[in-house]
């Protein structure tokens, strides 16, 4: 089975270089481990939505993990403590040398309080094929975990969980389990639970039914067929932690290794495990394990929580306070009779702005109002430039401008426009940021931005870069990691409001991706299992080179038109039109795409939309919607037709974090069948977002995006183009700006 | 997979992050690398030196040189920073005092409010009712309320309950001071603040909580 860590192109924009400092942490583990003129105001709930809510503090938490890397103090067996709240753990755990080493890596979400959720690859020593399978010396496996707290812990009462391991695909390590842990005291926590599957393959007491040995599908959906049947058998264990930082783990596992020991891959002398387990730092632990009598291993794992951030608040500097007017002087109107004045009060703006990293990119001032376009390069929390401008606005404006309105340009469109009034503005700098927002109106910026005088300089502009680039594929099945890696050059030339040209162009200096293998015929045509024949040439490959146009059509509708060569394996032209009120949750977007294959040496040629499986479609595309489901909570669903010209549809669910955090899952099932699509039956993945800034302490839009998902399948397949437009603009929307507008006066 | 290419391989890693380190770009703000990250995540802050009276004492008669503007001298001992800032402005009885290098400290009535720049700093406050009983220096229960920004940047508001006591009598410089304790307490936090409060009530002198990062501020009227 395979996975492709996917570096994303650094195509771009905001997200331009330096997507791979933290990817690259996870994944160097895995490396080491080798083997309407509406106002917001509307609603109380959306007013409140920037504070702290109460929040359910889920009982016995720990952050250590055990040796599947789930939270847990234990090592083979599973407890009914959770992680802390939206903790994203990464655990490498290894035991037996050389070729017999069998390694876990796993990273593991607290979803929420009581629900934590787990993707693990593994690499398992010394298993014999089932008939029928193709061999190996070291089995590599993924598997996905979840657990859920059916009861807190209570007076008289254990915390109680019930949880699935390895519940879709091959479930090698798949089991059941219904496990209650109690604390006694502070520092003692034991466990008892039953299981079914591994957990109930020693000393068994009982048996409900009969568990199924056969695969379902391709693998890669779940075995819900196998699920609390067969054997039963009861395990234990208790936990000690003897200092913060140390702590100790006893165990009786009711895991037989069954495979293990008929393959005679593992010796079973004792079902007693123990544990040692060092906490380095909040982010840093270390442990080591004594299994079954026999084997002894180690484990490091690296956590990380969205609500940990290098430093809360952020370090960057003040901003300048609100400069209020001297009573009687909004009366004066001489300045609006003298060029030179209002040409100062501009120029004296746009410089406190560039201070804080925000431009001045239009602007028009009358007697009583003034509005300003700004381009916001700074802050992911998009308040906080608000904030800023408008305090620029108070300190350079003459007295008599009462009304501020502040747009963010976007690929140089409005979106919303945010209106202020002064005396609010004055009267409410040191009171909560809510009440500001109570008495701030937010509108399609549309309708502000007629007549707006531009700045010099903004156009035309260029933006360019050269950087090192990293491409990874990891969990292949014969090779864990491989990758590419080299030089990228990229530029982006700003000719016209809405214009973008745009390229990047790279060099291979070492990597091994061209050995991955082709998969076998599938069915479809090959839009993106020959990826390693994309990875083969050593000469410079042109990774994108399009111009687009961003527009905005009407009211409240977006709009893209992208030409050229669009990705590595496509050219053609691609459409995008979205629709999103600014106070709205729900978005909707129609893509529509035209493309034609490049050849493999990523020049300008391009080559046959043939292939040995089928002709590649030149039209594909999807509808799309978007919801914001609040409590931290966005959904997507995208139907339509894939690269292959499969339909389908894809269901994405991500938790996004006010600080710009996001984890989630997609999944995509086309009509395919499980068997034409191969292993894994179907595409799915997670994807992580982690905005560099929580991890330096100052503003910065980076991200670091990473995807884990199915190696480039040729079902469910899309497109991959750059700019598309929700992405773009949903921060600057109602919704967003509600939620962070805690740093407006930041 | 032999052993030389497991090490070429994590050669090549480290390489790759390093490069990011020498990556150039004119694109805005995309100077993040490697290092800075990894330092903010695993290592602790160092402490610095504290400066010494000499040159505190120096460093304030510049100051005072420099400007007409009201100053305070504010320390933070808890990270050994000492600092003159100067007013900046004045909004509706609230004062907002700078440095040089982007740091604030906004006051009314003597009472620290807000900051900006110290880190984990404290965004707004709802002083009034303890700074009535402080200034009147006067026994009594008052409400406070201090509003922060947790770790997912969302506000955290804290309802603490304070208890302002008079424990003493003092004079600087033939003036007669009164010192006032306010010791607060709420919704997890507990700390006491110190106040040298004037006849007229002015608050010269204090010892303030700031925040679990920077502990006490200390700061003190230069003119």
């Amino acid at each position: 089975m395979r996975i492709v860590r996917k570096k994303q192109a650094p195509h771009e924009g905001r997200h331009l270089t330096c997507k791979q400092p933290i990817a690259a942490a996870l994944i160097t583990t895995i490396a080491i481990s080798t083997s309407g003129a509406g106002t917001v105001a509307q609603t109380a709930t959306d007013l409140d939505a920037s504070i702290t809510p109460p929040r359910t503090t889920g009982n016995l938490t720990t952050p250590n993990t055990n040796i599947y890397g789930t939270p847990g103090n234990l090592i083979d067996m599973p407890t009914a403590e959770m992680a802390p709240d939206a903790q994203l753990s990464t655990t490498v755990s290894a035991y037996g040398t050389g070729s017999d080493m069998t390694t876990r890596t796993t990273l593991s979400f607290q979803v929420l309080p009581r629900l934590s959720a787990s993707f693990r690859y593994s690499g398992i020593a010394g298993l014999m094929p089932d008939p029928g399978r193709p061999t190996f010396s070291t089995l590599y496996d993924r598997s996905f975990d979840i657990k859920f707290r059916l009861v807190n812990e209570a007076q008289y009462m254990p915390a109680i969980a019930i949880g699935l391991q390895d519940f879709i695909g091959t479930g090698v390590y798949g089991g059941e389990y219904l496990v209650a842990t109690r604390s006694l005291g502070e520092r003692v926590r034991v466990t008892g639970g039953i299981g079914w599957g591994r957990f109930g393959s020693s000393g068994a007491f009982g048996s409900t039914g009969t568990r199924p040995s056969s695969l379902l599908g391709e693998g890669g959906i779940p075995t819900y067929d196998r699920w609390f049947r067969g054997d039963v058998a009861a395990f234990a264990g208790l936990s000690y932690a003897a200092t913060d930082k140390l702590s100790f783990g006893v165990e009786y596992s009711s895991d037989g290794y069954d495979r293990e020991v008929r393959d005679g891959a593992f010796d079973r002398k004792s079902p007693f495990n123990f544990t040692a387990s060092y906490r380095a730092s909040d982010a840093l632990s270390f442990s080591a394990y004594s299994l079954y009598g026999s084997e002894i291993g180690a484990a490091v794992t690296i956590s990380l929580n969205p609500r940990s951030p290098a430093l809360k608040g952020g370090a960057e500097g003040a901003p300048l306070p609100v400069a209020p007017r001297a009573p009687g002087t909004a009366a004066d109107l001489g300045w609006t009779a003298d060029s030179t004045r209002q040409a100062s009060a501009r120029a004296t703006l746009a410089s406190l702005l560039k201070r804080d990293g925000i431009i001045l990119h239009a602007m028009d001032l009358d007697a009583g109002s003034a509005r300003v376009q700004i381009r916001n390069e700074r802050y992911g929390q998009r308040p906080q430039a608000l904030g800023r401008t408008a305090r620029a606005m108070t300190r350079s404006l003459p007295a008599s401008v009462e009304v501020f309105s502040i747009t963010e340009m976007v690929e140089g469109q409005p979106t919303a426009a945010v209106t202020f009034r002064r005396t609010d503005l004055e009267r409410l700098e040191n009171a909560p940021a809510t009440d500001m927002l109570a008495v701030t109106s937010i509108d399609d910026g549309l309708a502000y931005a007629d007549g707006m005088t531009l700045s010099e300089d903004i156009y035309p502009r260029v933006e360019y870069g050269i950087g090192p680039f990293l491409r990874f594929s990891v969990f292949d099945p014969d090779n864990p990691v491989r990758f590419n890696a080299g030089v990228q050059a990229r530029a982006k030339y700003h000719f016209a409001p809405g214009w973008v040209a745009s390229g990047s162009l790279s060099q291979k200096v070492l990597g091994d991706l061209d050995s991955v293998a082709l998969p076998g015929e599938s069915g479809l045509p090959r839009v993106r299992s020959n990826v390693a024949r994309y990875s083969q040439t050593d000469t410079p490959t042109l990774d994108h080179l399009t111009i687009a146009k961003y527009g905005r059509p009407a009211k409240n509708f977006y709009s893209r038109v992208t030409a050229g060569y669009l990705e590595r394996m496509y050219a053609g032209a691609s459409a995008e039109i979205l629709w999103k009120p600014v106070d709205s949750r729900l978005a909707l977007g129609a893509e529509l795409n035209y493309v034609q294959p490049r050849d493999f040496n990523q020049r300008l040629g391009l080559r046959s939309r043939d292939t040995a499986s089928g002709t590649i479609p030149e039209w594909n595309g999807h509808v799309s919607a978007y919801y914001d489901i609040g409590h931290g909570f966005h959904g997507q669903l995208d139907v339509g037709r894939y690269l292959a010209g499969d339909v389908g549809a894809t269901v994405s669910l991500d938790r996004v974090f006010a600080n710009g955090w996001s984890v989630g899952a997609y999944a995509t099932k086309t009509d395919v069948s499980s068997s034409t699509f191969g292993e894994g039956s179907f595409d799915k993945g997670i994807r992580i977002e982690i905005p560099l800034a929580w991890g330096i302490g100052t503003p910065t839009m980076q991200r670091s995006k990473t995807v884990l998902r199915s190696l480039s399948r040729d079902g469910g397949a899309r497109l991959d183009v750059d700019g598309r437009l929700y992405d773009k603009i949903k921060e600057n929307h109602a919704p967003s700006l509600a939620r962070t507008w805690g740093r407006f006066w930041r | 997979m032999s052993v030389t290419t497991i090490a070429l391989r994590r050669a090549a890693l480290g390489l790759a992050c390093l490069a990011t380190l020498v990556a150039c770009s004119n694109a805005p703000d995309r100077r993040v690398t490697v290092l800075s990250i990894g330092k903010s995540i695993f290592s602790g802050k160092k402490a610095a030196k504290m400066p010494d009276a000499a040159q505190i004492s120096n460093d304030a008669a510049k100051a005072l040189a420099a400007t007409d503007a009201p100053l305070i001298l504010v320390t933070v001992p808890n990270r050994r920073a000492v600092t003159v800032m100067q007013e900046l402005e004045q909004n509706r009885g609230y004062a907002t005092y700078g440095t040089a290098d982007r740091r604030s400290i906004t006051m009314r009535g003597g009472l620290m409010t807000a900051t900006r720049g110290l880190g984990n700093d404290i965004m707004s406050s709802r002083t009034d009712a303890v700074q009535a009983l402080i200034s009147a220096r006067q026994n009594g229960i008052a409400a406070r309320e201090m509003r922060y920004l947790d770790g997912e940047d969302l506000t955290q508001v804290r309802q603490l309950t304070c208890t302002i006591r008079i424990t003493g009598k003092a004079a600087r410089d033939d003036i007669p001071l009164t010192d006032v304790t306010e010791a607060c307490e709420g919704d997890g936090d507990a700390f006491e603040n110190t106040y040298k409060v004037s006849d007229r009530g002015t608050i010269v002198q204090s010892r303030q909580w700031h925040s679990p990062m920077n502990r006490y501020l200390e700061i003190q009227t230069l003119r």
